[in-house]
């Protein structure tokens, strides 16, 4: 078992620190590299998420916590920031606040798609969290 | 990103990771050069891209939109297999054509 935190600023360029962070990390597990890849997304959907509409105003904290537990890995992304209130309907594709910001309105649909479990936890200004499990394959 | 023009078409070479904080760099200068020059076939090359979330699928899916209105053509040059699936998810091939370049055949 390992576990690496991270806590920092909402800033659009974090994101790139916290997905690096993750992929170094996770390499002494031998993950290939389609797990790296569908890992690093899911945890970038979920920080940019944050980062874009957890703070419209004062950009507050983020923290991502990871902890592996045999070839478990898990990734829990919270902030304090508005939070949301219909989580199932901004879970749906193509679902965005910002379309004139050319945000695709897929995050939610693929981090659905590239974790083996998703959680949202999120109450109107009560912050959001986000658990994403992924499981990497066995290793003979 | 670099710019490669022909006779009624553009080419955007696009590279590195394409995720929140690039896109934003490289959005409105592909915007405006697309409203500006209105190729006929406008094509994004994917090859040397090594990561894509839904930001750059956004950028993507706005493109399309953007060059479609005009009676343009979008094409998704040697999307490399490992960004593939991304696409795959949106359902981006079936709106976008793709082009394989480097092995000289249309898929």
């Amino acid at each position: 078992m390992n576990q690496l935190q991270m806590k920092t600023i909402a800033l659009v360029e974090n994101e790139l620190v916290i997905r690096t962070a993750l992929v170094a990390f996770l390499l002494p597990l031998n993950p290939t590299n389609d797990e790296i890849m569908e890992i690093k997304t899911i945890c970038a959907e979920a920080v940019v998420n944050a980062i874009v509409h957890a703070y419209p105003q004062e950009k507050g904290n983020i923290t991502v916590h990871i902890t592996t537990d045999n070839r478990r890995v898990e990734i829990v992304i919270q902030d304090e920031g508005i939070g949301m209130s219909d989580i199932e309907n901004k879970r749906a594709s193509f679902v965005t606040t910002k379309s004139d910001q050319e945000h695709s309105g897929m995050g939610f649909t693929i981090m659905e798609t590239f974790s083996d479990m998703m959680k949202v936890e999120s109450a109107l200004n009560e912050g959001t969290t986000v658990t994403l499990v992924r499981y990497l394959h066995d290793i003979q | 990103m670099k710019i490669v023009r022909d006779k009624n078409a553009v080419s955007y070479i696009l590279s590195g990771e394409l995720d929140n904080y690039h896109i934003q760099q490289i959005k409105e200068l592909c915007k405006y050069d697309i409203d500006l020059t209105k190729p006929q076939i406008v094509r994004l090359h994917m090859k040397n891209v090594t990561f894509v979330d839904s930001t750059g699928l956004g950028f993507v899916l706005a493109r399309y939109k953007q060059v479609n209105a005009y009676g343009g053509e979008l094409r998704l040059v040697d999307v490399p297999d490992n960004v593939r699936k991304i696409f795959k998810l949106s359902g981006v091939f079936s709106i976008i054509k793709q082009e394989q370049l480097s092995k000289g055949n249309v898929l």
